[in-house]
């Protein structure tokens, strides 16, 4: 997330975000993920960055990321696909917070999602998120896709941690 | 040399107030005090703009606030406080000048001996401060509170460079950046 709230440029630009983890934010990470066992996207940042993560396990510094995504299993959003070619994903049947509701009552590790704005949104709007890790980067937008603006009301937070990392990311782990 | 810091409380979203201008949502405990105390203590000009000015010579230095937030109160009205404004040049205001060109007061002020400069930000002389460059460091403290909607800080694209991270006990994270 850019220091005001945004998640990608207007146009979904990405190319102000650090990559250049230092190992203690990749152990975050790592220890983060590791009881992850589902990732949940909508269908736009699935069609954008499903293909791309493949790309990407060429690009050092991105490729345990790529890796991450592409080996677990997905599930996608949409309300106009019903199947998909994608390796480890299926389309979700049910709508939104039916989905994802029985997804939590069901035995089984962390779920995760990482976007998109549209989507993460609506979890956000239907109180589906249980903790956020919010990765800060060392840049305002000044304008870009929020995630916090399909709210009706405040949502207050409760802070665990705030980290600094030398890479000049600031991680904020949040629980409802 | 001398500093010029912008802080601010923003929402998680980055918002300084809700569109309405409401900034009753902020967490504030002794915690804050404290911070904003010794924060205040390294700095030894608060930089205004008119409209900010004029909210803060009516509240203060009133008798009410001077015993509702003595610490704070004191910081206020004890540190000198330089006014950017065309039209205001006098106030009953203690330890107040007032000054018209920003670049020019601003550069000379950098150049001479003494402590940081802050500018309590959200408003026009923030906005103004940030578009000329003349902003050194942020001190942002993010509030553990979404507003879904609001009025930014951050107006363009700004590069920072990451300093240091405090978390609070009520949940604000101040986050420093320079420029």
């Amino acid at each position: 997330m850019s220091v005001d709230g945004f998640i990608a440029g207007p146009n979904g630009e990405m190319d102000w975000m650090v990559w250049n983890w230092d190992d203690t934010l990749k152990k975050y990470v790592n220890d983060l993920t590791e009881p992850v066992d589902t990732i949940l996207l909508g269908r736009k940042l699935a069609e954008g960055f499903i293909d791309a993560w493949q790309a990407n396990t060429s690009i050092p510094e991105m490729a345990d990321f790529a890796h991450k995504m592409i080996d677990s299993p997905k599930i996608v959003f949409s309300k106009t696909m019903k199947t998909c070619n994608w390796i480890n994903t299926e389309i979700a049947q049910r709508e939104l917070v039916e989905e994802v509701t029985a997804l939590k009552n069901k035995p089984g590790g962390d779920i995760i999602a990482y976007g998109g704005a549209s989507f993460v949104g609506s979890l956000i709007q239907h109180g589906l998120i249980d903790e956020f890790h919010i990765f800060i980067n060392p840049v305002a937008l000044g304008s870009g896709m929020p995630i916090f603006n399909k709210l009706e009301g405040f949502q207050k937070l409760n802070l665990v941690k705030a980290i600094g990392f030398d890479c000049g990311i600031t991680v904020l782990h949040y629980t409802k | 040399m001398r500093k010029v810091i912008v802080s601010m409380v923003i929402s998680l979203d980055g918002y300084t107030e809700t569109v309405d201008k409401n900034m009753d949502w902020q967490p504030w405990g002794e915690d804050m005090t404290a911070y904003m105390d010794n924060f205040m203590a390294g700095t030894d000009t608060i930089l205004l703009g008119r409209k900010a000015f004029e909210l803060m010579e009516g509240y203060w230095p009133t008798e009410e606030i001077r015993i509702e937030e003595p610490v704070l109160a004191k910081r206020m009205n004890e540190t000198h406080k330089l006014v950017f404004s065309t039209t205001r040049t006098t106030t009953n205001w203690e330890n107040t000048s007032f000054a018209d060109r920003i670049e020019n007061e601003i550069t000379k002020l950098k150049q001479l001996p003494g402590k940081d400069m802050v500018l309590f930000g959200g408003g026009e002389l923030a906005a103004t401060f940030m578009e000329k460059g003349l902003v050194d460091e942020y001190h942002i403290i993010t509030s553990p509170i979404a507003l879904g909607s609001g009025n930014p800080l951050f107006k363009q694209r700004t590069n920072l460079k990451l300093k240091k991270v405090q978390p609070m006990p009520s949940g604000n994270v101040v986050i420093t950046y320079s420029s």
